[in-house]
């Protein structure tokens, strides 16, 4: 490990943004069905750029009579179907950056919090009771939207903040969070929540208990670009906050002692950070399920590639996490259609569980890390 | 006559205590002054860590007051202390990727508000402290890859980058070697003439801190036995009564300042 210089920082978290970036830009070419028009078509039919009929020979759906001549109409419906098509997945893409780099973020702050390599964002059971309010809401049918947020997503929201609550509660007094107190808490209220969840899924009927499935395995399905936005104000305080406190968490690490003498308001660094993490894990939880691993693996990777230090690692892994969920949100519409496996139809949906892949793609990637880049 | 300037920090009439133990440190009513050297001496579990934390300003007196600078310890923001006031804990954590330079680098942190980065004239105020502490050799390694003393110097090297007025180690030379144990005790003395630090020291090494320190506080069961200069404190018959052994004085060369203790038995009264 090298001392951290302004321009090594910049290097660093330049690389991270400028693949991040690629990502964005090469997002709305990439859906369950990207032969249909490119990423560069998708971006000039959204912004208004002229697509003349000339540059449209040869791309696939540009020639709907087949005639071998594109027609104004032709191409007018082609600058069409871009925009929808951009208008689907670009979304799609934010909402992606948004859930990765929180979780990320989050699964780095606790891990640095709780002083335990292990934790995860959804430690404090904010999953468990997302997941309990969202079943029950689908039990019990309440599937109406207000102002693009369903009840739903409400149902998980308030379920995941009770959750954490109940938590903090349990484990009053000792207010340490690295104490094993408040991580049993956590553990037990996720279990006793778990528990809840089969009770309710085992008196649904079948097309409930799909839909909770299905809910439990985490998505990024279709929203628009008004739903898409509708995280910011949950994630945002927590971006701002956590990178902010870098330099505090590197003091943090030392021990309470040494970072309370050093001018560290350690009780308050916690609860500041927790207030803000909940938040913005209750938020992920409410609208995309429980997605796991990359609030684990992401820091852990950060770590290996760019060290420990705060100031790279937060900031690091939040952009790494957009990345690494954008990257697994195109693996799961790819895949089905490269194995040729299944139609939409008898599946009920084109993508595979946006869980499922980070797992996939999160455990070999974190083992050869682990193997080859060993401090 | 000029009144006498008030003392660097003085704790007047200050108890604390565990929920086990309540009310068992103290009171204790100390005064450092400016450019003073401090050793706190004892017993296992004679309270002298607990003391430290109290200056530290890491718990609160229970009953009493400790003033800084004429200011309640208790009253200081975390930043003002730490501005102020460096401590070294018994045993800092040492299992980090992060550099020599980085560790000692964070001492920095008080003083700069603002900014991701150190400034050059922070990288000299380190580079200084990993020189005199004799760690500017490794100041590249991982700080996971030293022994445990060469750690404790890192640690010390961190607060003194921190450009404390005070300086307070528990057990600073625990596990050093003998060169480096007189080594850190003379950096500390050297610091406190030339610099005017003050330093309060927690050590277990009656003969060190009966060469190098300027005040000795000897505590037992929480109760100050005796305080003064070590010449007073440090006598064997004092030392015998609290630690229940028997010493033997050695002077060496005829020099009275040159005393060292050595414990030879447990002595058959036991501790009185």
């Amino acid at each position: 490990m090298t001392v951290l210089t302004p321009r090594r920082y910049v290097s660093r978290l330049g690389i991270c943004g400028a693949f991040l970036l690629l990502l964005i830009l090469l997002s709305p070419g990439i859906g369950t069905e990207s032969a249909t028009c490119g990423w560069w078509d998708a971006w000039r039919a959204k912004l208004g750029w002229t697509i003349t009929a000339e540059e449209l020979t040869g791309r696939p759906f540009a020639d709907l009579d087949d005639d071998g001549v594109i027609s104004e109409d032709e191409r007018a419906g082609f600058v069409d179907t871009a925009r929808t098509i951009f208008d689907l997945r670009f979304p799609r893409t934010l909402l992606a950056l948004q859930v990765g780099i929180s979780l990320a973020l989050c699964g780095a702050t606790f891990q640095i919090l709780f002083r335990n390599p292990l934790a995860t964002p959804y430690t404090l059971g904010i999953a468990s009771g997302g997941s309990l309010g969202a079943i029950i809401a689908i039990r019990t049918g309440w599937g109406i939207v207000i102002l693009g947020v369903s009840t739903l997503s409400i149902a998980a929201f308030v379920g995941a903040i009770l959750v954490v609550a109940t938590v903090f509660l349990i484990a009053r007094g000792s207010r340490r969070l690295t104490s094993n107190e408040l991580l049993l808490a956590g553990v037990t209220m996720g279990l006793f929540c778990s528990a809840m969840m089969m009770l309710v899924t085992a008196v649904s009927n079948e097309r409930e208990t799909f839909s909770m499935v299905r809910w439990m395995m985490g998505s990024l399905d279709p929203v628009t670009t008004l739903q898409g936005t509708t995280l910011l104000p949950l994630v945002l305080p927590a971006w701002i906050v956590l990178i902010l406190s870098a330099r505090a968490m590197n003091q943090y690490r030392l021990g309470d002692e040494l970072a309370q003498t050093r001018g560290v308001g350690v009780a308050r660094l916690q609860a500041v950070c927790v207030l803000v993490c909940t938040l913005a894990m209750a938020g992920v939880v409410a609208k995309c399920g429980p997605i796991g691993f990359v609030g684990l693996v992401v820091p852990h990777m950060i770590v290996l590639i760019f060290g420990s230090d705060c100031r790279i690692l937060l900031p690091a892994s939040a952009m790494a996490g957009g990345a690494f969920l954008i990257l697994c949100d195109w693996i799961s519409q790819l895949v089905m259609r490269v194995a040729g496996w299944a139609t939409v139809r008898q599946l009920g949906s084109a993508t595979l569980p946006i869980g499922v892949i980070t797992a996939i793609v999160g455990v070999p990637t974190f083992l050869i890390l682990l193997k080859t880049r060993r401090r | 006559m000029t009144p006498e300037p008030p003392p660097m920090l003085e704790t007047i009439g200050v108890r604390f205590g565990y929920p086990a133990r309540p009310s068992f440190l103290g009171p204790i009513d100390l005064s450092v002054d400016k450019g003073d050297c401090w050793a706190i001496v004892g017993p296992n579990g004679a309270g002298k860590s607990t003391l430290l934390r109290l200056i530290a300003g890491l718990c609160r007196p229970a009953i009493g007051r400790a003033i800084f600078e004429g200011n309640d310890l208790a009253q200081m923001t975390p930043r003002a202390r730490a501005q102020a006031i460096a401590f070294v804990p018994q045993h800092p954590p040492t299992d980090f990727d992060l550099s020599v330079r980085d560790i000692v680098l964070m001492g920095r942190f008080p003083h700069r508000s603002m900014g991701l980065f150190e400034s050059a004239s922070d990288y000299r105020i380190a580079d200084l402290a990993l020189e005199v502490t004799e760690t500017a050799a490794f100041a590249d390694r991982p700080i996971a890859t030293l022994s445990g003393g060469e750690a404790q110097r890192v640690h010390v090297a961190a607060a003194l980058t921190q450009q404390p007025r005070l300086l307070l180690l528990d057990e600073p030379t625990a596990s050093l070697d003998l060169q480096h144990q007189l080594a850190i005790f003379e950096i500390l003395r050297r610091r406190a003439c030339d610099t005017g630090l003050s330093v309060v020291v927690v050590t277990h090494d009656v003969n060190l801190a009966s060469h190098f320190c300027s005040h000795v506080l000897l505590l037992h069961a929480g109760k100050p036995v005796a305080v003064g200069p070590p010449g007073e404190v440090l006598t064997p018959d004092i030392l015998g009564r609290v630690y229940g052994v028997e010493l033997e004085l050695l002077a060496s060369k005829g020099d009275s300042d040159n005393r060292w203790v050595v414990p030879v038995t447990i002595s058959k009264e036991g501790r009185g």
